[in-house]
């Protein structure tokens, strides 16, 4: 790679490691679990 | 290779005896569903274990809130593979792929229409945000069809009894995504999934790359005899553009490649190449490029 995509890389690293951190501090989890958890009427066509 | 991979991970995504009539919905309702997997897997499916990751993304942003989770999640794939997942891991690629192994009149997908995916991510991302509507899932997504909506139909038959315009919209979708499939090379892929067109998109930065030799002084250098091409399922001439916005990191172009060209800079995928080379065993014909 060379620098500039390597500085590009880097920073998109940070960014993307801290909104993940940020997600798991917000507990997304349970957010995503409860959407998982339950039939989705919009994907199976009836809404 | 590929192949044991995505079957490996279509049986490990996708493997819930959904079955159970003691679970409600007819689905997995554990705490495994708090984990997104990488790809397009509908987590109404009656197998699947986890949670699809654009339906959690839109599902989040209609409830007004930003899925910071699935964006970090979405970024650290893409920053390290690129597109990888979808040539490896998706079981909706590998459908897509065993359909276009059914022989009928074959069409190359105008170039044009590889961006049109990236329509469907930005109505992804605006529709839930301002309409409240999780538009991919809605309208869209083929894999909400062929996963759930028919099983779970066929298993909860009062289900039947609320089928309207989007049921009939969705069915026509998956009817058109099919003849697409067996048409065109990953029709869905190259022309709609929001989930590639995210990954897609750090396929130039990404850790996992392809090079091509170029050198003319050198042996294994590239003549453009298009034997990709023909061999890529995703229909790009690798030799163009390594870091193509599609490119699925199948590695089928370096199985394929009579001079030895193309290569990854993860060894193990150059292995096959090694073996073909050193026993003069490169399948495919070479076409004058």
């Amino acid at each position: 790679m060379n620098k500039k995509k390597v500085v590009i890389f880097t920073i998109l690293s940070i960014i993307f490691i801290a909104l993940t951190v940020i997600g798991i501090v917000n507990n997304d989890f349970l957010l995503i679990e409860q959407f998982g958890k339950f039939l989705c009427l919009d994907c199976i066509g009836i809404s | 290779m590929r192949r044991i991979s995505q079957v490996f991970f279509t049986i490990l995504f996708n493997s819930y005896p959904g079955i159970n009539p003691a679970e409600r919905d007819f689905m997995y309702q554990g705490s495994l569903k708090k984990v997104c997997v990488p790809i397009l897997n509908c987590y109404s499916c009656p197998l699947a274990w986890g949670s699809c990751p654009i339906g959690s993304f839109q599902q989040t942003l209609k409830m007004g809130v930003i899925p910071f989770f699935i964006i970090g999640f979405f970024g650290i794939i893409g920053l390290i593979s690129g597109r990888f997942v979808c040539g490896w891991l998706c079981p909706f690629g590998m459908f897509q792929e065993l359909l276009y192994k059914i022989k009928s009149i074959k069409i190359t997908i105008p170039g044009f229409m590889r961006y049109f995916k990236y329509v469907v991510l930005g109505l992804t991302i605006l529709i839930p945000i301002f309409w409240h509507e999780p538009f991919f899932c809605k309208f869209i997504c083929p894999a909400g069809t062929g996963e759930a909506s028919i099983w779970q139909i066929l298993m909860q038959p009062m289900l039947i009894s609320s089928i309207g315009f989007f049921f009939t919209l969705k069915y026509m979708f998956f009817i058109i995504f099919i003849a697409g499939s067996i048409t065109m090379k990953r029709f869905f892929c190259v022309t709609l999934c929001p989930i590639g067109a995210i990954y897609g998109l750090f396929n130039r930065i990404s850790l996992l790359k392809i090079n091509v030799h170029k050198d003319p002084s050198k042996p294994n250098a590239c003549t453009e005899c298009n034997n990709c091409l023909n061999h890529c399922p995703m229909d790009i001439a690798i030799y163009r553009d390594t870091a193509h916005l599609d490119c699925i990191r199948c590695m089928r172009c370096i199985d394929v490649c009579p001079h030895g060209s193309v290569s990854s800079n993860i060894p193990l995928f150059n292995r096959s190449q090694r073996e073909a080379a050193s026993s003069g065993d490169i399948s495919g014909s070479v076409s004058p490029g």
